[in-house]
């Protein structure tokens, strides 16, 4: 009972019936993200523009009607796991981002739940990987550990960055705390060490070699017909959650002028989608092993580093915190 | 109903096409490409992801057996068309797009197909050259010569230049009396899971080939891995009985070189610079536009950018080193440096310089060595970057 009385965990919070909004504006986000990586590649391949916009409607469609595939002795179960992690993950890591002045779960521990759910996109992606009982995507499995081995402890100080400057482990304090400014203008490097974070949960861009073109197809390999659209739209799912947690986390929640608060947040978060979006297909995939090397070398030194002169700064009784 | 006609219909616009080329049907698989693009189409990573097997050229009867396995692997509605020529190329398309819209064909193909067809094709796969699903079940169908080699004695092992190749430097690479404790070229062993004659790994027999994107037509390499590691590899060649089209003009044998380099980038993840490939084959292919200066020059800045790109050098450099130069076998240098060759070729080839010196039989002799002792992806990208293009190695041969 350590919680101040003044501030009760369901007045905070949004409430369960919000949960179906969240979940379709979330599908909707997905698409519009679905659909710019569609045009970018459409036009870098020279297909017609709108083929690539259309392509998260006909590719559904086209898995919704095309079938299962079965290897031979597969995981049945655990192939689920890898099949509705994804999705299942996205909602619970966006139930904690405020949505205008109030998330949907107000958890004082509302970083370290977002934290939690990122490590378990290892035993999802391992699971879809795995289970198969396929070379490619076993291979594809493994690379996607050695990507997280690099990615997973600068991601977790980055995380803690902005929870180190408010004071705080719950989104909504962190929020308040950027009144007098967004904590990405004096912690850029957590910033962007958080979006390699994601762009790694959410098998993407540069870390996408788990899922690689020499691996035909790697963790998906052998995933086919709804399954496939599922692992597929939950990759897009976890990259929406991953930027929608930057507007509280990095870019001041629904702090903005004229806009109403959930305005901003939906307006910042499709910012920063858009960008990871476009990022991702200009950076070539990096190689697992090499990307190692930057992420203990490069990633987590900078973080370290970050998160030092952010506790000084807070220490000292400056910043926002 | 209503709903499933829309889907059917919203489905039928986005076809996944997995192109199998065979020896000589480069042309046709070149414009199997171009069609998919024009149509909206995607080209397929592998059988899982495909609706329709296109197979591109005259594949000989040793095909046969291959390409119904491959078929086995296709989730279904499923087509499969053979293009002998590049002039069948847009009505194989249409009939794809009529019989995967045949509600009624494929209820049938489907009810025909047995429920562990897909496991009963896997099954007998992992000896196979196979598509992009091997299995590692344990169905037994020992017929094959190579299913003796499952685990222990590798067949390889007793081949003498096995051990010795290899790049790690490990003189004891021979898989025949692997200690169990060793660890290969330094790197742990991936699984350790107890074989059946008791060695403490686990040996995946992976074919490569010849269904697999951006990879040499009819090669087949089969190889052993320890988790990613390949420790052994063996080469065959598939032959095609297609009648192959003659090479007379020089922007052909650069569009080659263009696709083999688009091949490299593609593997090595660089989506756009392989896209700005495929793009400068097609217009080097293209009667209208392949002497128009732009796309010189579309080339030669192309070029230009994946020698200077950091990212690319950073990733690929000290990747995959031939040290050693031997005339008309693998070229020299790293894969970074391989990948730009490819692309200087397609200058040279414009130029009309005259095309390298080839030595197939060399080069496939020299393949298992090169990739052994290093990763999977590694070994995709050695291949890549030192088999040439079908064109210029037809020419080599003076077909």
């Amino acid at each position: 009972m350590s919680e101040p009385p003044t501030e009760p965990l369901v007045d905070h919070a949004l409430g369960p019936a919000w949960s179906i909004a969240l979940v379709v504006v979330a599908a909707l986000l997905a698409l519009a993200a679905a659909g710019l990586n569609g045009v970018l590649v459409a036009r870098s391949a020279g297909r017609p523009a709108r083929s690539g916009m259309v392509s998260p409607l006909t590719e559904s469609a086209r898995l919704l009607t095309q079938r299962r595939r079965r290897t031979l002795q597969r995981d049945p179960i655990l192939q689920q796991v890898g099949v509705f992690g994804l999705p299942l993950i996205a909602v619970l890591m966006l139930s904690v981002v405020p949505l205008g002045d109030r998330p949907l779960l107000d958890l004082p521990v509302g970083v370290v739940w977002f934290n939690a759910l990122d490590v378990a996109v290892w035993a999802v992606v391992w699971l879809a990987g795995w289970a198969p009982n396929s070379a490619f995507p076993l291979v594809g499995a493994y690379r996607f550990l050695a990507l997280a081995l690099a990615y997973e402890l600068p991601l977790m100080f980055a995380l803690s960055t902005p929870a180190v400057a408010a004071g705080s482990l719950r989104l909504s304090d962190i929020v308040s705390a950027q009144s007098g400014g967004w904590f990405v203008v004096w912690m850029p490097l957590a910033f962007a060490v958080y979006l390699v974070g994601v762009a790694g949960f959410a098998v993407w861009g540069p870390l996408s070699a788990p899922v690689g073109a020499d691996l035909a197809g790697g963790v998906l390999g052998e995933t086919s017909g709804p399954d496939r659209l599922l692992v597929l739209g939950g990759r897009y799912a976890v990259l929406v959650a991953g930027a929608a947690f930057t507007v509280p986390m990095f870019l001041g929640g629904g702090h903005g002028p004229l806009l109403p608060a959930w305005m901003w947040v939906l307006v910042k978060t499709a910012a920063v989608l858009a960008g990871l979006v476009w990022l991702g297909r200009r950076i070539p995939t990096l190689r697992p092993d090499r990307f190692l090397e930057v992420g203990w070398l490069v990633l987590l030194p900078i973080t370290l580093l970050q998160l030092l002169v952010v506790a000084i700064v807070v220490g000292t009784g400056g910043g926002g915190g | 109903m209503a709903l499933t006609a829309m889907m059917r219909s919203a489905s039928l616009r986005s076809v996944h096409v997995l192109p199998v080329e065979i020896p000589g049907g480069w042309r046709v698989r070149v414009e199997v490409e171009q069609a998919v693009r024009r149509r909206g189409w995607r080209l397929a990573s592998g059988p899982a992801d495909a609706d329709a097997l296109v197979i591109c050229g005259a594949p000989g009867s040793e095909w046969d057996e291959l390409i119904d396995r491959v078929w086995g692997h296709l989730p279904g509605p499923r087509v499969r068309v053979t293009l002998a020529n590049p002039a069948e190329v847009t009505g194989g398309l249409d009939r794809v797009v009529r019989e995967l819209g045949d509600r009624d064909g494929q209820s049938v193909d489907a009810g025909q197909r047995r429920p562990d067809e897909d496991a009963a094709a896997f099954g007998s796969d992992r000896d196979t050259r196979g598509t992009s699903g091997m299995d590692m079940g344990d169905a037994p169908d020992g017929h094959d010569h190579h299913e003796e080699s499952h685990h222990g004695d590798m067949d390889m092992g007793g081949d003498p230049d096995m051990g010795d190749i290899d790049m790690g430097g490990d003189p004891d690479m021979d898989m025949g009396d692997m200690d169990m404790d060793m660890a290969p070229s330094g790197i742990p062993l991936a699984t350790g899971a107890d074989d059946r004659d008791g060695l403490e790994m686990d040996e995946l027999h992976v074919p490569l080939g010849p269904v697999l994107r951006h990879w040499p037509a009819g090669l087949v390499v089969r190889c052993v891995l320890h988790g990613d590691l390949v420790t052994g590899a063996e080469v065959e060649l598939l032959p095609g009985s297609g009648a192959a089209d003659a090479v007379d003009v020089a922007a052909e044998r650069a569009a080659g070189w263009c696709d083999s380099a688009a091949s490299t980038l593609r593997l090595a993840g660089a989506e756009r610079p392989a896209d700005r490939a495929v793009r400068l084959r097609d217009d080097l292919l293209d009667p209208t536009l392949a002497d128009r200066p732009e796309t010189a020059t579309g080339l030669a800045r192309l070029a230009r950018d994946v020698r200077s790109s950091r990212v690319l050098r950073w990733s690929l450099g000290g990747l995959g080193v031939i040290a050693t130069e031997v005339p008309g076998g693998p070229p020299t240098g790293d894969v970074h440096s391989r990948l730009c060759a490819q692309l200087d070729h397609a200058l040279g080839a414009l130029r009309g310089d005259p095309a390298p010196a080839l030595d197939a039989d060399g080069l496939r002799d020299a393949l298992p060595g090169l990739m052994t002792g290093i990763d999977l992806a590694a070994a995709r990208l050695m291949v890549a970057s030192v088999w040439p293009p079908a064109v210029v190695a037809r020419e080599a041969a003076g077909v």
